[in-house]
């Protein structure tokens, strides 16, 4: 296996390297370190100016109160060798509490704060991948495969949930309250396999970081779904509700509307202005072209 | 009375050997149409032999090639058509029997006796044939006389062949290498001319590119154009036919362009365990004259063992061999995979050499040739079959013998060229060891000298490339892109003389 940096990123530390004196022969040449034998190796194909579109399996690596897996998509286009500007899609189809929240609020009426809680169901990235670190394998006897790890940023937007009930609930099931779109950084490292000149095989860890910080659920704030419980709770309708508040996005009147306000309730009693970091794994494939 | 009776009966058994003689033609014929070419060719065969009437020979002698060659017996088949190329114009399928004479000279890739046929042949009723294959039969015979050394003659054929033949890409070739000899840049032009031929009417263009770039490679050296030399050099794909003299020929362009660490790339890449059996002493040679510019003594005898150790011994096997003088047509057998009487290096070189591989692909085909008429229960035991086997035999000896020869001037010439550098390497080992004496002489500073010189890393190519240091480890999609960097031990003065 054999790897080396960027050249152009690292070419002020490397490029000067003077010969190391070593043993000396009998005659003439003290120095045997004449020489340096160096590998200008013609790529076999090139990515700059190609696009790249990839697809991805996903699934979160840190779940403590949350799980998340889906799938995403992305196209790149690499600027050079090694530098690639890249759009991203991601959607999560499975976006819940994880077990241990669901037992800490049945068994212990314990419920994770809203920050540590909420759900990511997609997102869209705009950013920069860097490949600063280039190898190659000799696999089989002869057949070379090529290796990159890259890094990537990028800045983009969050679609997220709550989880408002748990799924052990047997009037309402799993239930979530929409919480909306926010601003989202993300920060990726991974890997890249050049199994040819068009397939590539990628692992990525990659954190997705943003706002923990929700004020409302359904469009509704704390002062609304207090209104929404109680009036439920007595089987009539919340009057004097913020403007955008949705009452019946908290499920059908009575005991499921007053149940799904009183969970966002609860949620939205403690906001924290934490920052998410949702660590994702992805595999998958890209296609060069 | 008795005479006429006579003369009665004669014509009477003439009649009946007639009428059987049409009758055999005609069942031979059906059969062609029907696709039994065996059973069509014996019937020819027959004819062809016996015939009392010339037109049915004639049409015999004809068919009885083509069954041949719809049966794959392509050497049985070009004999059948050179008879009647031999008969003359008169025959009435003088000119069918020339085409489909190229047509197997072309699919065997026959070098040898379909162009000397051919050759012998020509004469101005050939402009009635097709213009394709008139212009196919000038390119052979324009490739012969080049290599016969009758170059006016070989100009003379190529203007036969016109540029929509398929032949033209070849013949240009040939053309650039006569004008190699009186007018270089002319070469130059038609070699880049070969080079933007594309399309799939030109036969083995692919493999005529690679010799068209080395041939290039060599006119623009010849003209000095060192850079370009080696660029062209260059173009040819790594680990093709000719790899290994465009990298050492390449090298010399590079050390004449003042780029010495280019040239040891290449001769790195030749000495690398991938390329270990090409054969290319004088490469040493080369890595030893450019150590020796630079002072670097100790690199020079590093050289010369190596060059002791890997091509003196063979200089002996080859001299062994040929002192040994073994019957000239076995010869080509040394060269078959396998047989290990020679050296795997000049084994390889020989394998890789065109007119060699034309050779022994012939003799091979004739073998299969014979082994399928042999195989062939009906035919092996008919007149024809025997014929045929006898032929091949024939055939085969006279070509083993050509090959022979061929093949041992070659091992000649190899033997030579190791003693010649051989000698050169006397003068190299004289010269160092003059240097080194001047080096204690003078109490040089060799090591502040060496000190003093940094190694930089060569510069990179703007994009498309990969750095990577060599390490001693040689990695077989690396061979070819190394270079060197290389300090200079001599002496100001040494620099100066």
């Amino acid at each position: 296996m054999r790897f080396a940096i960027l050249a152009s990123f690292f070419s002020l530390a490397t490029a000067a390297r003077p010969a190391a004196a070593q043993q000396a022969p009998a005659v003439g040449l003290p120095d045997p370190d004449v020489m340096h034998i160096h590998v200008l190796e013609k790529r076999p194909f090139t990515e700059a100016g190609r696009w790249e579109l990839s697809f991805f399996g996903a699934t979160q690596v840190n779940p403590k109160f949350t799980v998340h897996a889906g799938f995403s998509a992305e196209v790149a286009y690499h600027l050079r060798e090694n530098l690639a500007a890249q759009l991203g899609v991601s959607y999560f189809p499975i976006a819940q509490q994880s077990t241990l929240s669901e037992e800490l609020l049945t068994k212990a009426s314990e419920a994770p704060e809203s920050a540590e809680a909420f759900l990511l169901q997609g997102d869209a990235v705009l950013g920069l991948e860097l490949m600063p670190i280039y190898g190659k394998l000799n696999v089989f006897d002869g057949k070379i495969l090529r290796l990159g790890a890259y890094l990537n940023a990028g800045l983009g937007l969050a679609k997220t949930r709550l989880q408002l009930r748990p799924s052990t609930d047997p009037t309402t099931g799993r239930t979530y309250g929409d919480t909306g779109f926010r601003p989202m950084a993300s920060l990726g490292v991974g890997l890249r396999v050049f199994v040819s000149e068009q397939f590539t095989v990628r692992l990525e860890l990659r954190d997705l970081a943003y706002s923990g910080y929700v004020s409302q659920v359904n469009g509704c704030n704390y002062n609304d779904v207090v209104k929404i419980e109680a009036a439920e709770a007595l089987g009539g309708t919340a009057s004097q509700l913020s403007a955008g508040c949705d009452e019946r996005a908290f499920g059908s009147p009575g005991l499921q509307a007053k149940l799904n306000a009183s969970g966002a309730k609860d949620l939205l009693a403690t906001p924290s202005a934490e920052v998410i970091n949702n660590v994702a794994f992805q595999g998958g494939v890209s296609w060069l072209f | 009375m008795a005479l006429l009776r006579g003369i009665l009966a004669a014509a009477l058994i003439a009649f009946a050997a007639g009428a059987q003689e049409i009758d055999v033609l005609n069942k031979a014929i059906e059969d062609y149409n029907d696709g039994k070419n065996q059973r069509a060719a014996i019937g020819f065969y027959q004819v062809e032999e016996t015939a009392t009437v010339e037109d049915n020979r004639f049409k015999a002698e004809y068919y009885l090639a083509q069954s041949l060659n719809k049966l794959g017996l392509g050497f049985g088949s070009f004999f059948y058509y050179g008879q009647i190329i031999k008969a003359g114009p008169a025959h009435p399928y003088y000119y069918k029997a020339i085409e489909g004479a190229v047509a197997v000279t072309e699919q065997y890739h026959d070098e040898v006796l379909g162009p000397n046929v051919l050759n012998k042949a020509y004469n101005d009723q050939f402009g009635r044939l097709p213009p394709e294959v008139l212009a196919k039969i000038n390119s052979y015979i324009a490739l012969l006389g080049y290599r016969a050394g009758k170059y006016e003659e070989a100009e003379q054929f190529l203007r036969g062949v016109p540029p929509e033949s398929g032949a033209y890409a070849q013949a240009q070739y040939v053309s650039g290498l006569l004008q190699q000899r009186k007018n270089p840049e002319q070469a130059v032009a038609i070699f880049k001319g070969v080079l933007g031929f594309d399309g799939a009417k030109y036969r083995d263009l692919a493999d005529l590119k690679e010799l068209t770039h080395l041939a290039l490679g060599r006119t623009l050296y010849g003209l000095q154009r060192f850079t370009e030399a080696s660029a062209e050099y260059e173009q040819l794909p790594r680990f093709s036919r000719h790899w290994d003299e465009a990298l050492f020929e390449g090298a010399y362009a590079d050390l004449l362009a003042d780029d010495p660490g280019a040239a040891l790339g290449k001769l790195h890449s030749l000495h690398s365990p991938h390329l270990s059996d090409e054969f290319v002493p004088e490469s040493f040679n080369l890595t030893a004259i450019i150590y020796h510019q630079h002072c670097l003594y100790p690199q020079v005898r590093e050289v010369i063992a190596d060059f002791n150790h890997e091509y003196v011994p063979m200089k002996e096997q080859l001299k062994g061999i040929l002192d040994a003088n073994p019957p000239i047509e076995t010869y080509w057998q040394m060269v078959a995979p396998g047989d290990a009487r020679l050296p795997s290096a000049v084994q390889h070189h020989l394998q890789k050499n065109e007119r060699v591989e034309a050779m022994i692909g012939y003799l091979e085909r004739l073998d299969q040739e014979a082994q399928k008429v042999s195989n062939d229960g009906e035919l092996s035991r008919s007149p024809l079959g025997t014929d045929l086997l006898d032929l091949i035999s024939k055939q085969k000896a006279l070509m083993a013998q050509v090959a022979g020869k061929f093949i041992k001037g070659r091992l000649a010439d190899m033997a030579h060229l190791i003693e010649v550098l051989d000698g050169d390497k006397e003068i190299i080992g004289f010269e160092t060891t003059k240097g080194e004496k001047e080096m204690l002489e003078t109490s040089f500073n060799v090591q502040g000298h060496l000190k003093s010189q940094p190694l930089y890393r060569p510069i990179m190519p703007a994009t498309g490339h990969e750095y990577w240091p060599f390490d001693g480890e040689y990695w077989p999609d690396e061979i070819g892109y190394y270079t060197y960097t290389l300090k200079d031990a001599c002496a100001a003065k040494k620099k100066e003389d």
